[in-house]
């Protein structure tokens, strides 16, 4: 019987974008977050978000060297993805975009009526991502 | 969809990981594969069936 092997080690390139779009996240969130108000959150979105970013993908990096079989999440963030990563992906995506939609409808809603939603943005940033990551690790329990 | 892959993979010796690197996909896929949790897309199901010698119509079972 063969020895299971992992399936190829991805290019520079694809690590790079992955880093690269997840610099871009981070930046966008504290972004927004700054635009509402809230430079004291923006600042901490940035430290930890980037913390946690090299954080993660040393991680899987060094997951990846130690065992053959690699865990879908560290498989999409260090590459390589297949098909149905990808697919876990985008779908995890899909999820966490219809959940921040209806908040952001409940949060216009609650605005229009008068209410103080000043801490909107930051509530919906903290619930797209836990949202993001609930998803992604019950869709790969799932399928 | 029911399939017949791991009949075909056990029938050839393999490994999920080793078919996942024949058919450059994860471990876990084939695994998915094999337990009816996921559809495989028509090119990779086509690159199973070419793999093992056979047609897609002998591998995968619509319901």
């Amino acid at each position: 019987m063969s020895t299971d092997t992992p399936t190829v080690k991805p290019g520079p390139r694809s690590v790079f974008w992955q880093v690269t779009a997840s610099v871009v996240v981070v930046a966008g969130l504290a972004t927004v977050v700054a635009h509402s108000g809230n430079t004291a959150m923006a600042a901490g979105i940035l430290t930890g978000g980037a913390l946690v970013v090299v954080a993660v993908l040393v991680a899987a990096r060094l997951y990846r060297r130690r065992r053959g079989d690699v865990p879908t999440g560290a498989r999409v963030l260090a590459g390589p993805v297949d098909e149905r990563d990808r697919r876990l992906v985008g779908r995890s995506w899909a999820i966490t975009g219809f959940v921040v939609t209806g908040g952001l409808v409940v949060a216009l809603l609650a605005k229009g009526m008068g209410a103080q939603v000043q801490e909107a943005p930051a509530v919906l940033l903290w619930v797209a991502l836990a949202t993001l990551v609930t998803s992604f690790l019950v869709l790969d329990r799932r399928s | 969809m029911k399939n017949d892959v791991r009949t075909l993979r056990e029938a050839a010796g393999l490994s999920q990981a080793a078919l996942g690197a024949a058919l450059e996909v994860s471990r876990q896929t084939i695994n998915a594969i094999e337990t009816e949790k996921y559809d495989p897309s028509l090119p990779l199901a086509l690159r199973i069936a070419r793999y093992f010698h056979t047609q897609i119509e002998e591998i995968f079972h619509v319901d």
